[in-house]
């Protein structure tokens, strides 16, 4: 690490962007009417958010 | 980082070079039309310079996020913390282009305006109606 932050806490930045990026893209892909987008990108928050869940030893 | 207690999820930094990739593609669309929107009539000029230059700005940061995931994806979930931090820091800005873009407004022959994230639903309804297509 970088001396100022702790592994888990960068990592949960990290996936907590990602979350917030999958809910524009998915936003966007609702917009557009598009069904294979947002299936996708739902896959994608479905990840995002077991990483979330795994960083922060919830079941 | 140490690889095993604190390695970056490999299926994590996957679906972040997905995503990285979905922000790209979108770029690559809105490439092909912000031009047109240069003699598109009615086209708002300070909404067609926002576009432009968050256009610009939003591939050449997908490039860096892009560049930067897929090099934290070949370290095996054990990449540097820097690079990690660069590839959020370029993810981020380029999103934000993204939003902007988005959030541009263009004219419909109608005379009304609507956003660029709104228009494919508004073409759809257009063609769905039989009514003159954007142009």
């Amino acid at each position: 690490m970088d001396g100022t932050k702790q592994p888990g806490r960068l990592h949960l930045e990290l996936i907590n962007m990602l979350i917030q990026v999958v809910e524009v893209a998915l936003d966007y892909a609702r917009k557009a009417r598009d069904p294979a987008g947002v299936a996708k990108l739902e896959s994608l928050r479905e990840r995002a958010d077991k990483f979330e869940r795994d960083l922060r030893g919830l079941p | 980082v140490t690889a095993g207690e604190d390695a970056f999820p490999a299926d994590f930094l996957r679906a972040a070079v997905e995503l990285v990739e979905w922000l790209a593609a979108r770029f690559d669309e809105y490439a092909v039309l912000v031009p047109l929107l240069e003699t598109t009539v009615g086209m708002d000029p300070q909404e067609l310079a926002t576009a432009k230059l968050a256009l610009a700005e939003g591939q050449q940061g997908v490039g860096v996020a892009r560049e930067a995931a897929a090099a934290a994806l070949a370290d095996g979930g054990a990449a540097a913390p820097a690079l990690l931090e660069e590839a959020a820091a370029a993810m981020r800005a380029a999103l934000a282009r993204a939003q902007t873009l988005f959030r541009c407004r263009v004219p419909l022959p109608t005379g009304e305006h609507v956003t660029l994230e709104d228009l494919p639903a508004r073409l759809a309804e257009h063609l769905a109606g039989g009514t003159q297509l954007p142009h």
